[in-house]
């Protein structure tokens, strides 16, 4: 058996990984010249520091990160808010927290009846949930889950939470992540970055073609044949991890969702700056909105501060000057911009796109075909719980 | 001797004869014939002083040598063994004969000869106390250790609490062991998170010292305790304070936070069922004590966090997580 993975990222080169140890032929075909897709970490002098994904809140990544011999910290993080006149306030206040109290156990009654098996699935039925987050906690008046939500939802990438459509808010806000970012739970760093993940990984995959952009993939009898800007070649699987466009596949089921497939243009900016004594920091009034900055995390050591700062949309002078405004008034001295990146991230559908039973057809359709959809595509783009769908898929395909 | 002079004793030996000369000079036979045979076929240069080969190539480079010294500071009672496995945890493989030539290279070859070399590390803590009149809120911590003896007949129980001696904030938690590692945890997951809400501007931290609850490491323990505190942007000095020398202020504070928080859970003791139950109930009356409870002050009666926003003008902010009940 032959199996060609679309995608060099988290997903493919784990999914490369992991057919290579059951002695399956693999072969990754990556578009840039490089693999590890959201997984990237810069070296500032001794700083190890994360461009795209940052840290793991589950436990369940130790699992790789110990077979593959990655050292990892887990550490407590402090996180501070900020009100739209930049004055630091409270993520939630006392009398808010008494509201969250009562709301909790509400909020994991309804929980259990949406996602009976919990949300360690790929992405299922949509149910009454393709409405947005914000209005869907409102008619079930869970007010205050919304509010712990909204900054890390736009944290992980989602956006707005008046437009992120319920379901895939909640699949990935279960109430165990839930009470983890109220506890304040201690988060997981991989000590070398995550570009260490990829780059373990990449050693242990024999076959990997870089800058090379499919073109055509058709399923024909029996087989999948994959057309390249260079060549042709027969695979009897084909995953694929990463969205595509439109037409490159041959299956009108795949197809409809490649073309309705969106995804939130984000940006990373990274600045030197001056302050030591900051930690990572929300505007709690951006979150959600395009062109403000939603967050930034710190990385330091003795006489360098490093901050990374995300915000929504195209990259521009503008918005990176705005940027730097914000983080200025936040009282926070800019030395000089390090890096300006933009990313396209959490591949979803628009809730006008969205059928109820959508993820369902697809799943069915995926049993039958050669081809599938892995990753973020159909699953939560939170880095344990593409390890955890990612094994769990292969062990029931291969 | 360089060259010239070299050449000097060669003529006097042509004119003077050999064995004169070498006699004046001390200088063997062997080696005015080894410096003539040089000087006939290389002229004045062969008698340059040949030079040494440089460094061995396996020399160890002066980093590693620099990590093995600051591992030896901090673990003085280590042997050339455990610095290795201690060597490979930070990706550096060295046998362990390395180890201990570096060891014999800077006169640290014996246990009693490492332990002075790690106490004379400028340790940046002191065993007087800061004057305790001029300190604003936030500004000096006490830590120290509190044990209700055995729980269920089985590990002893200890609270390990550290409390703002102006504003009376303070954290306690409950664990089974004297360890660097419990005290870690009560400062990471407590302490300094609410500190960095609270804006405190930390400078000292205060130690009971304890004669049964000693430190057995006390210059690792301030080490990895420095550490913590500036990864978090603190930068206080330590204090260790011995039994006779605490202040009454010390000693009443420890009392009422003791009596009013700590006490509480003394009667639950025999009947609770387990850790979980009483490290809920210890942490709820340490929630109420610091947002509700009155205690008093100069300016008046008033819960510590409602003291420390008065005094230092500055509105109460709280983690999400200080409201609620949460395990450990």
């Amino acid at each position: 058996m032959h199996v060609a993975i679309i995608g060099g990222g988290f997903t493919g080169l784990l999914a490369a990984y992991l057919l290579e140890q059951k002695g399956i032929l693999v072969t990754v075909y990556e578009k840039e010249t490089h693999v590890g897709g959201h997984c990237r970490t810069l070296a500032y002098q001794n700083l190890m520091v994360e461009i795209g994904t940052a840290v793991s809140f589950g436990p369940q990544l130790k699992e790789l990160l110990l077979t593959l011999e990655i050292p990892y910290s887990e550490r407590f993080t402090y996180r501070n808010f900020l009100d739209e006149h930049y004055h630091k306030v409270e993520h939630l206040s006392h009398d808010e927290v008494l509201l969250l109290m009562e709301e909790l156990p509400r909020f994991e009654a309804l929980y259990k009846v949406y996602f009976p098996q919990g949300a360690h699935d790929t992405y299922g039925r949509f149910q009454d949930l393709t409405i947005p987050l914000e209005a869907f906690l409102e008619k079930v008046k869970l007010p205050m889950i919304g509010q712990v939500i909204a900054p890390h939802l736009s944290a992980y990438g989602f956006g707005s939470a008046k437009e992120t459509p319920a379901y895939y808010a909640l699949h990935t806000f279960d109430p165990r992540t839930l009470q983890a970012i109220i506890r304040g739970d201690k988060l997981l760093f991989v000590d070398d970055g995550m570009s260490q993940v990829i780059h373990k990984l990449s050693q242990n995959i024999s076959d990997v073609r870089y800058a090379i952009e499919v073109k055509n993939i058709v399923p024909l009898q029996g087989k999948v044949r994959i057309d390249t800007s260079y060549d042709t070649a027969f695979y009897d699987q084909v995953l694929i991890t990463t969205k595509l466009p439109k037409d490159v596949i041959k299956d009108t089921l795949y197809n409809e969702l490649m073309k309705k497939i969106d995804t939130n243009p984000y940006i990373t900016c990274i600045y030197e700056v001056e302050n030591k004594n900051i930690v990572t920091t929300y505007y709690k009034a951006n979150a959600g909105k395009k062109e403000t900055i939603q967050f930034f995390n710190i990385y330091k050591e003795k006489g360098k501060t490093i901050l990374v700062a995300y915000a929504y949309g195209l990259l521009s002078k503008d918005l990176i000057e705005s940027i730097r405004k914000d983080i200025e008034r936040s009282g926070v001295e800019v030395r000089h911009l390090v890096m300006a990146k933009q990313w396209y991230i959490f591949p979803h559908l628009k809730p006008w796109n969205l059928r109820e039973d959508f993820y369902v057809a697809l799943r069915a359709h995926q049993k039958e075909s050669q081809i599938s959809l892995m990753g973020s595509l159909v699953s939560k783009p939170s880095i344990a719980h593409l390890y955890e769908t990612t094994k769990a898929f292969l062990e029931e395909r291969f | 001797m360089d060259k010239k002079q070299k050449q000097a004793i060669l003529m006097e030996g042509h004119v003077h004869g050999v064995t004169k000369t070498c006699e004046k000079y001390g200088l063997s036979r062997t080696l005015y014939y080894r410096w003539l045979h040089r000087y006939q076929r290389q002229g004045l240069e062969g008698l340059q002083a040949m030079k040494k080969g440089g460094d061995p190539s396996n020399k160890t480079p002066k980093e590693t040598e620099d990590k093995v010294l600051s591992l030896l500071r901090t673990h003085p009672a280590y042997g050339p063994r455990e610095i290795k496995y201690l060597l490979e945890e930070i990706g550096l493989h060295l046998s362990e004969s390395c180890v201990y030539n570096i060891m014999k290279r800077h006169d640290l070859s014996t246990r009693a000869k490492r332990m002075r070399f790690a106490k004379k590390k400028p340790i940046q803590s002191l065993s007087s106390i800061p004057d305790l009149d001029t300190l604003e809120s936030g500004e000096c911590w006490l830590f120290f250790i509190t044990s209700y003896g055995p729980f269920q007949g089985k590990h002893p129980l200890y609270a390990y609490s550290i409390i703002d001696l102006k504003s009376k904030i303070a954290c306690s938690r409950l664990y089974e062991e004297l360890s660097m590692n419990c005290f870690e945890d009560l400062l990471s997951a407590a302490a300094l998170p609410v500190a960095q809400n609270l804006n405190f501007q930390t400078r000292h931290l205060l130690f009971f010292e304890d004669p049964h609850l000693q430190c057995k490491n006390k210059s690792l323990f301030i080490t990895q305790t420095q550490r913590i505190l500036q990864a978090s942007g603190f930068d206080p000095t330590l204090h260790f304070v011995g039994e006779g020398e605490r202040p009454e202020v010390l000693e009443d504070l420890k009392t009422f936070y003791t009596k009013t928080c700590l006490s509480s859970i003394i009667p639950l003791l025999p009947t609770a069922d387990n850790l979980t139950e009483l490290k809920l109930l210890l942490q709820r009356n340490i929630r109420r004590y610091n947002l509700e409870k009155p205690a008093s002050y100069h300016q008046g009666s008033m819960p510590p966090l409602t003291y420390h926003s008065q005094s230092t003008g500055s509105t109460m902010i709280l983690p999400l997580w200080a409201y609620l009940d949460r395990d450990y």
